[in-house]
């Protein structure tokens, strides 16, 4: 089995714990519309990173990425 | 007049290091490395001692802590105007927070802004240069409008500082808020951090990523905790930070953006206001500055050793670099906001006071950026640099093609990451040393169920995200646009534009009207020109200052000398129209 392939089934394994643990002994001190579901932050956590990623490195990156020396283009010092 | 400089508190524990800074210029080295470790420990005890508030006591106690941490990172360094400046920054830094009235607060404000530029230029490159004349010209312009504003605040007979948000939102109370939000780093007024910063020297960074963000966090809980405004401000930086740090690609421009989406919740929390929002800003900026500090140690161990500044020129170096490995994994978790380490700690007090003020939106975007810090830092890094396959060899090599050892990293500057990191975990496993420290002493139940399966939900989802995406993640050699792009090319151009078109249209009217007020200068200048040219004599040429290089290449002098100028003139106005 591949590192990346175990890495996914260790995370798994683990997510799965952690939802079984919330189940059984969690008491949040304040009550989120999501805390009524249980392992919902697994959702947010999930859909956050390829919100990021899409935001970052799709959509950021193709907006604002320029070559390295692009102050130094053009001549004369760049105050 | 003396009862306005009674009411004003000059007398610091601050000037403790600002003193000790100045010694620095002139005793000899063995002396200056131990001013430099005893004198925040003195700062220290007279912070615990002050009776003071105990907001600025726990400002400046972490102050103290860092500015030892720094110091002893930057022992070997023989660079006294380095040593001096870098000292007096902290000083100056200390004083801030403990300002009691408007007049000391700008005028340890302005001496932090150039004590950080000559710390910055220390660094003696011209990327250096170029980066503090940009940072000068921003911190300048923050500081005079916050001089704006607090003018307007003695001429409506306040003196001391005083909690600006539950007044009138009056021309001081924008304008003040605009001066603290440059040092703030709040969006669009950030981008200096990531210009600036990379360009300092190792020991430099430490210290500018230590102390001008957080003594802006200070003076927006001091003066506006409960602006509602500042949780979009606050959200957006927390957000925005994290996506500019996955793109990045030179490290310490990295983990300014860090600094930006840390500070981002400091923000947020300070908006969100009440006992949990302010405690949660002041020790998220207390365990901040401890992780934050020791990630800037490593992060310089790393380019010193490596001389290699990019991610992407990186690969391998755990194993080469043990020590300065382990010190960063614990900061980068720290960062995230790993169970037992200080981070958690804090944002558990932010994400109290967002789900108790029921501000739904602001607690889950807030989730979403740890989620960001955790992919930009914990996960990128220490893959990327540390940990990870690396494609090729030339990737574990010093950018002179030798082996990387830590063997050539100075024993103090080990000491000072160790020290960082010990920090992290042990305000992490003892919570209730940050919490007994805040002003209000609230309790964040961080260790609850809910809490630690809430992160390691969150951390293991994204780790997968992560995971799925890896191929694509490794950074670009490439640099990311931001705020300062707006000063850096149109202004520039307009500048450029604007002084052609003037000698262009000089050239066009021909001499004579250069050479009318020319000559109308002379006679300015020396009246009696008037009656020896009368009685037939020929005036003697002036030197042509105007066209003297010397003169144009030195705008930074010119920058500070009228900035100062107009500062003492505004200081003696108020003073002799009380």
């Amino acid at each position: 089995m591949g590192s990346k392939k175990k890495a996914y089934l260790f995370l798994g394994i683990f997510l799965m714990l952690m939802v079984l643990i919330e189940v059984l002994f969690a008491h949040p001190h304040y009550h989120m519309p999501w805390n009524e579901i249980p392992g919902a932050d697994i959702l947010i956590g999930f859909a956050g990173a390829w919100l990021l990623i899409f935001l970052a490195k799709i959509l950021m990156a193709r907006l604002l990425q320029r070559d390295e020396d692009y102050y130094e283009k053009g001549g004369g010092r760049d105050e | 007049m003396n009862d306005f400089l009674l009411a004003d508190s000059f007398l610091q524990p601050g000037l403790i290091l600002i003193s000790c800074g100045l010694l620095c210029l002139i005793v000899p080295q063995t002396l200056r490395r131990m001013l430099v470790l005893v004198c925040p420990l003195v700062t220290l005890a007279a912070v615990v001692t002050s009776d003071a508030d105990r907001l600025s006591v726990m400002f400046g106690i972490i102050f103290s802590v860092i500015s030892f941490i720094a110091a002893l990172y930057n022992l070997s360094v023989k660079d006294r105007f380095e040593v001096a400046a870098e000292t007096v920054y902290a000083g100056a830094s200390v004083s801030a927070v403990f300002a009691s009235g408007w007049i000391s607060m700008i005028v340890y404000w302005e001496l932090m802004a150039v004590s950080s530029w000559l710390t910055l230029v220390c660094a003696r490159t011209k990327r250096a240069s170029k980066a503090g004349f940009r940072y000068l010209m921003v911190h300048m312009m923050g500081g005079n409008l916050l001089l704006a504003g607090i003018v307007i605040r003695l001429m409506q007979g306040s003196v001391e500082l005083q909690c600006l948000s539950e007044g009138p939102h009056d021309a001081a109370f924008w304008l003040i808020l605009a001066g603290v939000a440059v040092n703030a780093a709040i969006p669009p007024l950030h981008a200096w951090i990531a210009d600036a910063y990379p360009e300092a020297t190792m020991g430099g960074t430490v210290y500018m990523g230590s102390f001008t963000t957080k003594v802006g966090v200070y003076f927006l809980i001091r003066l506006f905790a409960g602006t509602e405004l500042l949780l979009y401000f606050g959200v957006f930086m927390a957000l925005f930070g994290a996506c500019m740090a996955l793109m990045e690609n030179d490290l310490r421009r990295l983990f300014a953006y860090h600094i930006v989406s840390q500070v981002g919740y400091m923000v947020a929390a300070v908006a969100l206001g009440g006992a949990l929002g302010i405690d949660g800003a002041a020790a998220h900026a207390f365990n901040n500055i401890l992780y934050k500090g020791t990630l800037l140690m490593c992060a310089g161990t790393l380019i010193s050793v490596t001389g290699k500044r990019k991610i992407s020129q990186m690969g391998g170096l755990g194993k080469k670099m043990p020590l300065t490995a382990g010190c960063f994994l614990i900061a980068s978790l720290a960062i995230a906001g790993f169970p037992l380490l200080n981070g958690f700690v804090s944002k558990s007090l932010i994400m109290n006071a967002a789900a108790g003020s029921g501000i739904h939106w602001a607690e889950l975007l807030l989730m979403v950026a740890s989620v960001g810090t955790l992919m930009s830092i914990t996960l990128k890094i220490n893959y990327f640099v540390f940990w990870g396959k690396t494609d090729s060899p030339d990737l574990s090599l010093t950018a002179a093609g030798t082996e990387v050892s830590e063997q050539s990293v100075p024993f103090s500057r080990k000491i000072a990451m160790i020290l960082g990191a010990a920090g992290c975990v042990i305000c992490g496993v003892m919570p209730n040393l940050v919490y007994g420290l805040s002003p209000y002493g609230s309790d964040g139940h961080p260790f609850t169920v809910d809490h630690v399966t809430q992160y390691m939900e969150l951390f293991a989802a994204a780790s997968i995200a992560f995971l799925m995406y890896l191929p694509h993640m490794k950074p670009h050699e490439q640099i990311t646009l931001d705020a300062d792009w707006f000063y850096r090319k149109p202004l520039k151009y307009a500048v450029r534009w604007l002084s052609q078109t003037v000698e262009r249209l000089r050239h066009r009217t021909g001499d004579q009207i250069g050479k009318l007020i020319r000559r109308g200068n002379q006679y300015l200048h020396d009246p009696a020109l008037l009656l020896r040219n009368w009685s037939g004599k020929k005036p003697a040429a002036r030197r042509e200052c105007l066209e003297d290089d010397d003169v144009l290449q030195k705008p930074a002098g010119w920058l500070v000398a009228i900035n100062f100028i107009i500062f003492l003139a505004v200081v003696l106005f108020v003073f002799y129209n009380r």
